[in-house]
């Protein structure tokens, strides 16, 4: 298969994907995730 | 290596380019310097959240959205879209670890660099490919166990690895989110005080031990955490194999000098690869070898 093609497929699933993230409303479910920073990056820290 | 002098130019100007650019990207990915909220601006960089972050790096997202029982489809389709037109791009361009390494790779500019052949980059890619697998696969155990049953009791027997199965030993993590919470929170005054300072919990210096080998490694191996250890260029390396955008090679003005490989920082051997596009899993296009060729048989590719 062409690397064109290949290119193509691949932007065509981000699309998809994309699209499928929006209608199925991931954005707002993602939200407080993005915010938080979770247990496993702050392992191991002193804390005050 | 006998420099052309309008090449060394090209060279230093694209470098400082990037290098601004690298800046800047930065900053968009830490907006609370500017008093921002969160946003949902999820790249193909290494980036974890941190006390300023407003964004994530896509495959830490990717992680954390598979352990909540989450399909990570904006993560996936932040690797697909980006990936197929830009391939590598953001690795030189916009990850925030890239420009550490990058920084790094100036400082120590005078060290003697080692310089990995072909078959050493793809045989150490491998553990790569393993950190990435590795990941995901813990990554949706945790998801379906928190899915099917308690999720209190899948989260203590992952311990640390619960919600960020990678980001907890990620170098990346250590530079951007311990560094600055130790100041931060002030408990870096517990490093100059023997009561506290043993104390301190052991996964702090595990972690500190990945953070300084691969400090030591980007020393001596230019970009050398990029080329075989990041889970982010690995996934983006496949993709940017066939990318839309690329580097190609114009072979009636080549001649055959070999600065375009001298300078690439991360080693691709550019003359063997058909001249149409550069298709290697470690081109992150930085367009060093394009500023860089005195013949400007180096160029960019579209499709």
């Amino acid at each position: 298969m062409k690397s064109n093609a290949k290119a193509f497929i691949a932007f065509s699933m981000g699309i998809i994907l994309l699209a499928t993230a929006i209608s199925e409303g991931q954005f707002g479910d993602i939200a407080d995730l993005i915010v938080e920073i979770t247990s496993s990056a702050i392992a191991g820290i002193p804390t005050p | 290596m006998t420099w052309h002098k309008k090449g060394k130019a090209n060279l230093t100007k694209l470098r400082l380019l990037r290098t601004f650019v690298q800046f800047i990207m930065f900053l968009l990915m830490n907006l609370s310097f500017f008093l921002i909220g969160a946003t949902w601006l999820v790249l193909p960089v290494v980036m974890p959240k941190s006390i300023f972050t407003t964004s994530e790096g896509a495959f830490d997202l990717l992680q954390r959205m598979l352990t909540t029982a989450i399909i990570p489809l904006i993560p996936l389709a932040s690797f697909f879209l980006i990936g197929a037109v830009f391939g590598r791009m953001f690795c030189s361009w916009g990850c925030p670890f890239g420009l550490f390494q990058d920084i790094i790779g100036f400082l120590t500019s005078r060290f003697n660099k080692y310089e990995p052949t072909k078959d050493t980059n793809d045989s150490y890619r491998q553990i790569g490919e393993f950190i990435v697998g590795g990941s995901v696969l813990v990554s949706v155990v945790i998801g379906i166990g928190i899915g099917l049953g308690d999720a209190e009791q899948v989260k203590a027997s992952f311990g640390v690895f619960s919600e960020q199965p990678w980001t907890a030993l990620s170098p990346a993590t250590f530079l951007f989110t311990v560094i600055p919470l130790l100041f931060y929170w002030g408990t870096i005054d517990t490093f100059f005080s023997w009561e506290t300072f043993v104390q301190i919990d052991i996964f702090f210096w595990i972690r500190f031990l990945i953070f300084a080998g691969g400090l030591i490694l980007i020393i001596y191996v230019p970009r050398g955490w990029c080329r075989w250890f990041c889970p982010v260029g690995i996934i983006m390396g496949q993709l940017g194999k066939n990318s839309m955008i690329g580097v190609g090679r114009n072979i009636s003005k080549c001649t055959h000098c070999g600065i375009c490989e001298d300078v690439c920082p991360m080693g691709v051997r550019i003359l063997s690869h058909p001249p149409e596009k550069v298709r290697s899993e470690h081109c992150t296009n930085c367009l060093d070898c394009v500023a860089a060729c005195p013949e400007d048989a180096m160029e960019i590719k579209f499709l």
